[in-house]
């Protein structure tokens, strides 16, 4: 299958000036050296911890952030350059939409569920005849699972799984190819969590959508997705088909996480002790394994040489000197 | 359980909320124990009146809410009658803990003010020794460096560390209750698996009581002794957590565990709860579950069913175990 999102070595490095009298920059490099592709229909997993880059990864890509350095690249063609600049982008950006974590934010109190999905249409310049596009609306609206006659109503007016069904439906509308969903569950509760992941497959089995899935819930992501990365500290470590990475996971940092995730079984070993260590430490990047200093394996080499991502088959990459790779 | 002494019992504690609006019964007739070195997990979604319930405990919840009746028997004493004993106690005997840390802390005072301040207050402690035990406590949540983070301010510290300090603060006291209001759903999970298995290290050096309220049944069922399922105010279902996560037998929580993704599980479809948690100010006649469940029959919406104990030691509050005995699905 062809790819129809490509991201090759995105950075982002944001840069804080610091002190008052003798100013300088400190530079936070949130994201580094990250390459991944998504193919038609399928759901990419993302995940890691707090700070790991993992928003700031799906925000470059539908342009919310400038990369630092690297390319994307839509259908074949470096959209990098295209994104940043004015107008003729909108086609793209149709293309590729986002759900976020809290809809009540990124909706407008002032309007209906009607309108912010109108105007999104609007916009773009779709179903420009009145009759047709409340049509179209009505059948989104019913596609995510909302009532008809819920398109009158405004944000306050809905709970938080709804007011998340409208941020899919915004996003669904367009018919976009890609879409990057950061968090969308994480705010809900479990009863309406259920509910989002399911219609979030609905929809995309019927739109025929990409999914990049950014959550810190190993348990959602291992449901929803098709293949998973791992990020730590700006870097991916791992990646791999969701069910090889989570039965084997090659990386230190991916198994502790596996480990550290509770389990709903009731008969799981309980007393499994905590392997992690110490704190993040940023001083490890671009210096050594930058989970040298809580690696439970790490060796001297991961202390003075940066890993090499290796490659394996069936898609399996990890990002550790334990690893010698086949290419 | 080795211990079996009752150190808390909980007897219909009703705590409602006048609203302009109307009443809303948060927590509508609790009752529970808590045996010395237990840890009581409390589950349930947002509105479920979990959070409320442990802040009554305390006598901590700000209006309009206000506790209308139930005792709450400490040591033989009831904390609702005695006025006296409930300051004895609050921040001593019974200490809490947050979610956010940084907003239990005071961003202006170093960590070390903060935590030698109940020692002075309670113990009439000098400041010297008062410091002695707060680094006593902080190395006995694995801060390896007590001295160097007394003299610290609360925003030095990482979100699991601020957490490890709220937690030696609250054991500081010598307290023989620890109230935990979803101390892990803001970290991520690597903290949370430490700050869990600290809280079950420091349960067996101290046998320290732990209520633990939280929404996910993972953590429920790593770290409580028993589990109480709570749905619109009421606890829906009460045992020992194993017996919960395997044989779940009221609706809600047979729903809530198939509701959840699972790391070691496969599930095509999550089974869902339609519809969603009903307002307090609104909910349905009857079980207040019946309106989203599955089960539902007549009955259900006419009365609501007592919290009945089916198999020893497991109590459900579910037409379907009531009178004609338990009815499988």
């Amino acid at each position: 299958m062809a790819e129809l999102l490509r991201v090759e070595n995105l950075a982002k490095h944001f840069v804080k000036e610091v002190g008052f009298i003798r100013k300088s920059a400190r530079v936070y490099q949130a994201v580094n050296n990250v390459s991944f592709s998504i193919k038609p229909g399928e759901t990419l997993g993302l995940v890691g911890e707090s700070g790991c880059g993992k928003s700031t990864t799906g925000k470059m890509i539908v342009s919310l952030i400038r990369p630092t350095a690297g390319k994307i690249f839509f259908e074949g063609r470096d959209i990098s350059r295209e994104l940043m600049g004015k107008g003729r982008h909108l086609q793209l950006r149709r293309n590729i939409q986002m759900i976020f974590q809290d809809a009540y934010a990124s909706l407008d109190p002032r309007r209906t569920a009607g309108e912010a999905v109108e105007e999104a249409l609007a916009i773009h310049g779709l179903y420009p005849d009145k009759k047709d596009r409340q049509a179209y609306i009505r059948q989104i609206f019913q596609d995510v699972g909302l009532q008809e006659d819920q398109i009158n109503r405004y944000p306050h007016e809905f709970s938080g799984g709804q007011r998340q069904r409208i941020g899919i439906a915004r996003a669904i509308c367009l018919q976009p190819k890609v879409v990057v969903c950061d968090e969308p569950v994480s705010a809900l509760d479990v009863s309406v969590q259920a509910q989002i992941i399911n219609n979030m497959a609905h929809v995309q089995r019927q739109y025929g959508i990409s999914y990049l899935f950014i959550s810190h819930d190993l348990s959602v992501v291992k449901h929803i997705s098709n293949r998973v990365i791992v990020m730590y500290l700006g870097y991916i470590v791992e990646e791999g088909g969701k069910e090889e990475l989570f039965a084997e996971p090659l990386h230190p940092y991916t198994r502790i996480l596996v480990d550290a995730t509770p389990s709903t079984n009731p008969d799981a070993d309980k007393n499994r002790k905590p392997v992690l260590q110490n704190e993040i430490d940023t001083a490890l990047i671009g210096v050594g394994c930058p989970f040298a200093n809580r690696c439970p394996q790490a060796m001297a080499i991961c202390w003075h040489t940066p890993p090499e991502m290796k490659s394996f088959a069936g898609g399996r990459r990890v990002m550790c000197h334990l690893y010698g790779g086949d290419t | 359980m080795a211990a079996t002494d009752k150190i808390l019992e909980v007897r219909e504690l009703k705590t409602f909320f006048f609203t302009k609006k109307g009443v809303a019964k948060a927590v509508n007739g609790i009752s529970f124990d808590l045996r010395q070195g237990e840890i009581l997990g409390i589950i349930g979604e947002s509105g479920s009146g979990k959070s409320v319930a442990v802040k009554s405990l305390l006598q901590i919840v700000a209006k309009p809410g206000k506790i209308v009746s139930g005792e709450i028997l400490f040591k033989g004493q009831n904390l609702l009658k005695d006025a006296k004993a409930m300051d004895k106690a609050r921040g001593r005997d019974i200490t809490m803990i947050f979610q956010e840390p940084m907003t239990s802390l005071n961003p202006v005072l170093t960590i070390g003010r903060q935590m030698t301040e109940g020692l002075i207050q309670h113990f009439h402690a000098s400041k010297k020794e008062a410091a002695e035990i707060a680094c006593h406590y902080l190395s006995l949540v694995k801060i390896h460096n007590p001295q160097d983070i007394l003299a610290r301010y609360p925003h030095h510290l990482s979100g699991g560390m601020r957490q490890r300090v709220m937690i030696a603060m609250a054991l500081s006291t010598k307290s023989s209750i620890l109230l935990a209001d979803e101390p892990t759903t803001a970290l991520d999970v690597t903290i949370q698996q430490q700050i869990i298995y600290l809280l079950k290290e420091l349960r067996e050096q101290l046998r320290t009581s732990i209520v633990f309220i939280t929404h996910d049944m993972g953590v429920i069922n790593e770290i409580a002794d028993h589990t109480a399922v709570m749905y619109c105010g009421r606890i829906q279902e009460y045992a020992a957590t194993y017996d919960i996560m395997k044989n779940p037998r009221h609706p809600y929580t047979q729903a809530l565990l198939e509701a959840i993704p699972s790391i070691d599980a496969d599930q095509e479809v999550l089974r869902t709860i339609p519809g969603f948690v009903p307002s307090l100010l609104s909910l349905p006649p009857g079980c207040s579950f019946s309106n989203r469940c599955r089960y539902c029959r007549q009955i259900c919406t006419e009365r609501e069913p007592d919290l009945t104990e089916i198999v020893p030691g497991h109590q459900v509050r579910c037409w379907n175990y009531a009178a004609a005995g338990p009815q499988e699905g």
